[in-house]
Protein backbone atom coordinates (compact mmCIF):
# COMPACT_ATOMS: atom_id res chain seq x y z
CA UNK A 1 0.00 0.00 0.00
CA UNK A 2 1.25 3.48 -0.81
CA UNK A 3 2.60 5.37 2.19
CA UNK A 4 0.53 8.35 3.31
CA UNK A 5 1.61 11.56 1.59
CA UNK A 6 1.14 15.04 3.01
CA UNK A 7 2.15 18.45 1.69
CA UNK A 8 2.21 22.05 2.79
CA UNK A 9 2.88 25.13 0.69
CA UNK A 10 3.38 28.49 2.43
CA UNK A 11 5.01 31.84 1.58
CA UNK A 12 8.79 31.81 2.14
CA UNK A 13 8.55 34.22 5.05
CA UNK A 14 9.63 33.66 8.64
CA UNK A 15 6.12 34.25 9.99
CA UNK A 16 5.01 31.02 8.30
CA UNK A 17 7.64 28.73 9.84
CA UNK A 18 5.29 28.25 12.77
CA UNK A 19 2.65 26.87 10.37
CA UNK A 20 5.12 24.26 9.10
CA UNK A 21 6.02 23.20 12.64
CA UNK A 22 2.34 22.95 13.50
CA UNK A 23 1.75 20.83 10.41
CA UNK A 24 4.57 18.42 11.27
CA UNK A 25 4.04 18.09 15.03
CA UNK A 26 1.02 15.73 15.18
CA UNK A 27 2.38 13.51 12.39
CA UNK A 28 5.82 13.16 13.94
CA UNK A 29 4.57 12.75 17.49
CA UNK A 30 2.54 9.81 16.23
CA UNK A 31 5.64 8.04 14.93
CA UNK A 32 8.52 9.10 17.17
CA UNK A 33 9.27 9.72 20.83
CA UNK A 34 8.56 13.28 21.94
CA UNK A 35 12.30 14.09 22.05
CA UNK A 36 12.93 12.70 18.56
CA UNK A 37 9.85 14.42 17.14
CA UNK A 38 11.06 17.73 18.58
CA UNK A 39 14.49 17.32 17.00
CA UNK A 40 13.09 16.31 13.61
CA UNK A 41 10.81 19.36 13.64
CA UNK A 42 13.89 21.47 14.40
CA UNK A 43 15.85 19.96 11.50
CA UNK A 44 13.03 20.52 9.01
CA UNK A 45 12.37 24.01 10.35
CA UNK A 46 16.05 24.87 9.87
CA UNK A 47 15.92 23.65 6.27
CA UNK A 48 12.89 25.86 5.63
CA UNK A 49 14.57 28.82 7.34
CA UNK A 50 17.53 28.30 5.01
CA UNK A 51 15.24 28.85 2.03
CA UNK A 52 14.16 32.18 3.48
CA UNK A 53 17.71 33.26 4.36
CA UNK A 54 19.59 31.99 1.33
CA UNK A 55 17.76 29.81 -1.17
CA UNK A 56 15.19 32.32 -2.30
CA UNK A 57 16.61 35.52 -0.89
CA UNK A 58 17.10 36.83 -4.41
CA UNK A 59 13.46 36.43 -5.37
CA UNK A 60 11.32 39.57 -5.24
CA UNK A 61 8.72 39.06 -4.02
CA UNK A 62 9.79 36.04 -1.98
CA UNK A 63 8.82 32.62 -3.29
CA UNK A 64 7.17 29.79 -1.46
CA UNK A 65 8.19 26.88 0.74
CA UNK A 66 6.83 23.68 -0.80
CA UNK A 67 7.27 20.74 1.54
CA UNK A 68 6.25 17.15 0.82
CA UNK A 69 6.18 14.53 3.55
CA UNK A 70 5.93 10.76 3.05
CA UNK A 71 4.92 8.93 6.20
CA UNK A 72 6.47 5.59 5.25
CA UNK A 73 6.35 2.31 7.11
CA UNK A 74 10.06 2.26 7.89
CA UNK A 75 11.07 5.85 7.34
CA UNK A 76 9.79 9.33 6.82
CA UNK A 77 10.88 11.23 3.73
CA UNK A 78 10.86 15.02 3.64
CA UNK A 79 11.26 16.71 0.28
CA UNK A 80 11.56 20.48 0.11
CA UNK A 81 11.13 21.70 -3.45
CA UNK A 82 12.87 24.71 -4.97
CA UNK A 83 15.39 24.60 -2.12
CA UNK A 84 18.22 26.51 -3.76
CA UNK A 85 20.18 26.94 -6.99
CA UNK A 86 22.45 24.03 -7.97
CA UNK A 87 25.40 26.39 -7.59
CA UNK A 88 24.56 27.00 -3.93
CA UNK A 89 24.80 23.35 -2.81
CA UNK A 90 28.52 23.55 -2.03
CA UNK A 91 27.89 26.37 0.41
CA UNK A 92 25.53 24.26 2.52
CA UNK A 93 27.85 22.66 5.03
CA UNK A 94 28.12 22.60 8.82
CA UNK A 95 30.80 24.62 10.55
CA UNK A 96 33.28 23.70 13.28
CA UNK A 97 31.24 23.66 16.48
CA UNK A 98 34.33 24.13 18.67
CA UNK A 99 34.26 27.76 17.61
CA UNK A 100 31.54 29.31 19.78
CA UNK A 101 30.00 31.95 17.56
CA UNK A 102 26.56 32.86 16.29
CA UNK A 103 25.32 31.38 13.01
CA UNK A 104 25.89 28.26 10.99
CA UNK A 105 24.16 25.81 13.32
CA UNK A 106 21.13 25.05 11.14
CA UNK A 107 22.96 22.76 8.74
CA UNK A 108 24.54 20.96 11.69
CA UNK A 109 21.07 20.26 13.14
CA UNK A 110 19.84 18.92 9.81
CA UNK A 111 22.79 16.56 9.41
CA UNK A 112 22.82 15.50 13.05
CA UNK A 113 19.13 14.71 13.34
CA UNK A 114 18.27 13.24 9.94
CA UNK A 115 19.70 9.95 8.63
CA UNK A 116 20.26 11.23 5.11
CA UNK A 117 20.31 14.62 3.45
CA UNK A 118 20.64 14.83 -0.33
CA UNK A 119 19.84 17.09 -3.22
CA UNK A 120 18.04 16.12 -6.39
CA UNK A 121 17.18 18.09 -9.52
CA UNK A 122 13.84 19.82 -9.13
CA UNK A 123 11.70 18.93 -12.13
CA UNK A 124 9.28 21.74 -11.44
CA UNK A 125 11.89 24.49 -11.15
CA UNK A 126 14.66 24.66 -13.78
CA UNK A 127 18.19 25.09 -12.39
CA UNK A 128 16.99 24.53 -8.85
CA UNK A 129 17.33 21.54 -6.53
CA UNK A 130 15.06 19.87 -4.01
CA UNK A 131 16.39 18.92 -0.58
CA UNK A 132 15.50 15.37 0.41
CA UNK A 133 15.94 14.19 3.99
CA UNK A 134 15.03 10.84 5.52
CA UNK A 135 14.81 9.45 9.01
CA UNK A 136 14.15 5.85 10.03
CA UNK A 137 11.09 5.37 12.18
CA UNK A 138 11.70 4.20 15.68
CA UNK A 139 9.85 4.62 18.90
CA UNK A 140 6.12 4.87 19.12
CA UNK A 141 4.86 2.21 16.76
CA UNK A 142 4.67 2.31 13.02
CA UNK A 143 2.22 2.49 10.15
CA UNK A 144 2.10 -1.28 9.82
CA UNK A 145 0.90 -1.57 13.39
CA UNK A 146 -1.73 1.02 12.60
CA UNK A 147 -3.00 -1.03 9.69
CA UNK A 148 -1.46 1.07 6.92
CA UNK B 1 7.28 35.39 22.06
CA UNK B 2 6.96 37.73 25.04
CA UNK B 3 9.74 39.41 26.98
CA UNK B 4 9.45 40.70 30.53
CA UNK B 5 12.36 42.82 31.63
CA UNK B 6 12.99 43.40 35.34
CA UNK B 7 15.73 45.70 36.52
CA UNK B 8 16.60 44.48 39.99
CA UNK B 9 19.42 45.19 42.41
CA UNK B 10 21.45 42.23 41.20
CA UNK B 11 21.12 43.22 37.55
CA UNK B 12 18.69 42.71 34.70
CA UNK B 13 16.44 39.67 34.39
CA UNK B 14 14.79 39.01 31.03
CA UNK B 15 11.98 36.50 31.25
CA UNK B 16 11.40 34.93 27.83
CA UNK B 17 8.18 33.10 27.10
CA UNK B 18 7.07 31.52 23.84
CA UNK B 19 8.87 30.25 20.77
CA UNK B 20 12.22 31.79 19.86
CA UNK B 21 12.61 31.36 16.12
CA UNK B 22 13.71 33.25 13.02
CA UNK B 23 10.64 35.48 13.29
CA UNK B 24 10.92 36.37 16.97
CA UNK B 25 14.66 36.19 17.74
CA UNK B 26 15.45 39.74 16.45
CA UNK B 27 13.21 41.09 19.23
CA UNK B 28 15.24 39.18 21.86
CA UNK B 29 18.46 40.39 20.24
CA UNK B 30 17.31 44.03 20.49
CA UNK B 31 16.40 43.59 24.15
CA UNK B 32 19.76 41.98 24.95
CA UNK B 33 21.60 44.77 23.19
CA UNK B 34 19.67 47.37 25.20
CA UNK B 35 20.32 45.50 28.45
CA UNK B 36 24.08 45.20 27.86
CA UNK B 37 24.32 48.94 27.10
CA UNK B 38 23.02 49.63 30.61
CA UNK B 39 26.03 47.76 32.05
CA UNK B 40 24.02 45.91 34.73
CA UNK B 41 25.70 44.00 37.57
CA UNK B 42 24.51 40.83 35.85
CA UNK B 43 22.33 39.81 32.92
CA UNK B 44 20.08 36.83 33.44
CA UNK B 45 17.76 35.19 30.92
CA UNK B 46 14.97 33.03 32.25
CA UNK B 47 14.08 30.40 29.64
CA UNK B 48 11.69 28.13 31.55
CA UNK B 49 8.75 28.97 29.30
CA UNK B 50 10.44 28.52 25.94
CA UNK B 51 8.89 25.48 24.23
CA UNK B 52 10.93 25.90 21.04
CA UNK B 53 14.20 27.52 20.04
CA UNK B 54 15.96 27.29 16.69
CA UNK B 55 19.47 28.13 15.49
CA UNK B 56 18.64 31.83 15.16
CA UNK B 57 17.59 31.85 18.83
CA UNK B 58 20.78 30.06 19.86
CA UNK B 59 22.76 32.57 17.79
CA UNK B 60 21.15 35.41 19.75
CA UNK B 61 22.00 33.71 23.06
CA UNK B 62 25.62 33.49 21.91
CA UNK B 63 25.68 37.11 20.73
CA UNK B 64 24.32 38.23 24.10
CA UNK B 65 27.00 36.23 25.87
CA UNK B 66 29.75 37.77 23.72
CA UNK B 67 28.44 41.31 24.29
CA UNK B 68 28.20 40.70 28.05
CA UNK B 69 31.69 39.19 28.17
CA UNK B 70 33.01 42.23 26.35
CA UNK B 71 31.76 44.43 29.19
CA UNK B 72 32.60 41.91 31.91
CA UNK B 73 28.92 41.44 32.79
CA UNK B 74 28.06 38.02 34.26
CA UNK B 75 25.63 36.37 31.81
CA UNK B 76 23.46 33.55 33.09
CA UNK B 77 20.76 31.36 31.57
CA UNK B 78 18.22 30.52 34.27
CA UNK B 79 15.74 27.64 34.52
CA UNK B 80 16.14 26.53 30.91
CA UNK B 81 13.33 24.41 29.49
CA UNK B 82 13.91 20.86 28.24
CA UNK B 83 13.65 22.11 24.66
CA UNK B 84 16.32 24.75 25.16
CA UNK B 85 18.56 22.24 26.94
CA UNK B 86 18.10 19.75 24.11
CA UNK B 87 19.05 22.27 21.40
CA UNK B 88 22.04 23.57 23.40
CA UNK B 89 23.18 19.96 23.78
CA UNK B 90 22.72 19.35 20.06
CA UNK B 91 24.81 22.48 19.44
CA UNK B 92 27.53 21.25 21.87
CA UNK B 93 27.02 24.50 23.77
CA UNK B 94 25.84 23.34 27.19
CA UNK B 95 29.28 23.96 28.63
CA UNK B 96 29.70 27.32 26.93
CA UNK B 97 27.00 29.03 29.01
CA UNK B 98 26.62 29.58 32.73
CA UNK B 99 23.33 27.83 33.52
CA UNK B 100 21.47 28.00 36.82
CA UNK B 101 18.42 26.09 38.01
CA UNK B 102 16.40 23.27 36.41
Amino acid sequence: MTAPYLAIDVPAESAYLKCIRGFLKPVLENRFSDDDARQIILAIDEACANIIKHGQGWLKPRGRIELEFVDGKKMIVVRILNFCKESQIAKIRPRDLADVKPGGLGTHFMREVMDTMDFEPDKEHAGRVALVMTRAVSGKGDNEAQGR
Amino acid sequence: MKLKVDEIESGILIDVSGEVDMESSPKLRDELKKAVKKKPASLRLRLADVPYIDSSGIAVLIEGMKWAQGKKIPYVLVDISDSVRDVLKLSRLLEAFTIEGS
